[in-house]
């Protein structure tokens, strides 16, 4: 089956970048497609554990949801450190950088694994800017 | 370095996919990017444009940005707009410039196209 890779560099809860990124990436997983989460610069918000939206849809809860379902997610580990997500040095048999605020199936790893995800997609699209 | 064919010349025609989601009065990107699209389609090759998000005002019939978009859709390219961003902003169906599709499952509409019918995807 097809990959699709999708690479987000917003925020939750600015604008609906986040939002649609999500949205096309269940689409896509019910369809049967394996589907690849890239987070750059802002978009490495989006798995951060315990968001409280009150009058927007949780962004946290929906990714949960995705990666239950199959959705691969990493995150840039330059933005994920900038932004005070890393707590640790990388572990070498995973290549990931622990974070306890990430949600479980978020990988904080480096930017080099998205021209590896590129490599193996047939398609790529981009939200954000 | 690949050098461009004349249409004539060309292999094969291509399927260009345009995937808009930001406002449209933010900034000039999005004259560039429906120029870049309607070049395309000059060319010889397929256009799909899909609005979604703040870009569903493009497709506005009273909009004075709205022309490009007349002139893509006269000139052949397909132009599909999504409902639920529609009536998030208070658009109605009978508000958009003639021709403009709002597919009933537009995610569904999208994916098909990006993965299964068009060579290139361009986001902005």
């Amino acid at each position: 089956m097809k990959t699709l890779t999708i690479y987000l560099l917003e925020g939750p809860y600015t604008y609906q970048d986040a939002d649609i990124a999500l949205q096309i990436s269940e689409k896509a997983l019910q369809k049967g497609y394996t589907v690849n989460l890239f987070l750059y610069l802002d978009g490495v918000h989006v798995p951060k554990t315990g968001q409280k939206a009150a009058k927007f849809p949780n962004v946290e809860d929906r990714l949960v949801k995705l990666i239950g379902l199959g959705l691969n997610v990493k995150a840039c580990v330059r933005c994920a450190a900038a932004r005070g997500y890393v707590e640790g040095e990388r572990r070498e048999e995973t290549r990931v950088f622990p974070s306890r605020q990430y949600v479980e199936g978020a990988y904080i790893t480096s930017i080099y694994d998205f021209p590896d995800w590129m490599k193996r997609s047939d398609k790529v699209i981009v939200f954000g800017e | 370095m690949s050098v461009l064919k004349p249409k004539d010349n060309r292999l094969r025609l291509l399927r260009f996919l345009f995937v808009l989601h930001k406002s449209p009065c933010d900034s000039n990107t999005f004259k560039s990017f429906l120029k870049l699209a309607l070049h395309a389609h000059s060319e010889g090759d397929a256009v799909a444009i899909h609005l979604l998000g703040d870009a569903v005002v493009l497709a506005r019939k009273k909009s004075n940005i709205s022309t490009i978009v007349k002139d893509a859709i006269e000139s052949g390219c397909e132009i599909y707009v999504r409902g639920e961003d529609l009536a998030a902003r208070g658009i109605s169906a009978s508000d958009l410039v003639d021709y403009a599709i709002v597919p009933p499952d537009f995610f569904d509409q999208m994916l098909t196209d990006i993965m299964e019918k068009s060579d290139r995807v361009i986001c902005l």
